[in-house]
């Protein structure tokens, strides 16, 4: 099975974790439904990525929380600033994820870690179903 | 199909190495440091090859993952990759083989492919790979 948007292009995910068997079950599990994962460490990595002229990411899936350097939240804010129409799904643990948010004055993760893989599909499929002309 | 860990610190190359060889009907793992590939090989079943990029972040490069691997589970054969000459290097680490970069991914690919039908994939235990 693959996920294909109206123009018959396998959609692609970018996921961001920086732990590792979280990134890997959470891909494979993607992977696994259709789309086409490309696995980021870090907010760093993610944007460079989404800076290639060569690689169309249609969605963002990431933890609020990554470690050293920017998080979940700074990154959808960058999305916001210098990318149109790519969807952000945040993953985190409420409380953290609160307090980053409110620094950056984004809305909360839209999952709680810890999250069924069948979660984050949803959640996509409900993001780009949204932005599909009716 | 069989199990390949790529362990490469640049995203890109990360990228496109692990979809040539999935595309190919293999199963990928990617780890971005050799202390990511530790845990992928401490927790997954079944690697059946690894491939490494030697200089990377972290506490572990490359010879140290190959020589840790290659003592405790030489079944698995490891593939280095680097911009640097370490071919000499890589033999003495127990790697199956080197490739320079920037490599050619149909080489390498091939070798992949090669070094898995002598292996024969298997669904083995965890690597108990350590630090020293």
């Amino acid at each position: 099975m693959t996920i294909q948007s109206e123009d018959n292009a396998v959609e692609t995910v970018l996921v961001v974790e920086h732990e590792v068997m979280v990134r890997l079950a959470i891909s494979e599990y993607l992977r696994h439904c259709g789309y086409r994962v490309i696995e980021a460490i870090s907010a760093e990595e993610a944007i460079t990525v989404l800076s290639s002229d060569d690689i169309t990411v249609e969605v963002i899936f990431s933890a609020a929380e990554l470690g050293e350097g920017m998080n979940g939240f700074a990154l959808s804010k960058w999305v916001r600033d210098h990318k149109t129409g790519i969807e952000v799904i945040l993953a985190g643990t409420a409380e953290k994820s609160a307090h980053e948010a409110s620094d950056l004055c984004e809305e909360g993760p839209h999952l709680k870690k810890p999250y069924e893989p069948s979660q984050v599909v949803d959640w996509i499929k409900r993001l780009r179903n949204l932005k599909r002309p009716k | 199909m069989a199990t390949v860990l790529v362990v490469e610190d640049e995203i890109f190359l990360r990228y496109t190495l692990a979809e040539w060889v999935r595309m190919r009907g293999n199963e990928v793992f990617e780890a971005a440091s050799g202390d990511e590939a530790q845990t992928v090989l401490s927790t997954v079943l079944g690697i059946d090859l690894v491939v490494t990029d030697v200089q990377m972040p972290g506490t572990l490069d490359g010879l140290q993952l190959t020589r840790n691997l290659h003592a405790t589970r030489p079944q698995i054969p490891v593939i280095i990759v680097s911009g640097l000459p370490l071919r000499a290097d890589a033999e003495s680490a127990g790697a199956a083989a080197f490739y320079p970069k920037p490599y050619n991914l149909e080489e390498l690919a091939a070798r992949i492919a090669e070094l898995i039908a002598q292996r024969g994939p298997s669904r083995g235990q965890p690597a108990n790979v350590g630090n020293g």
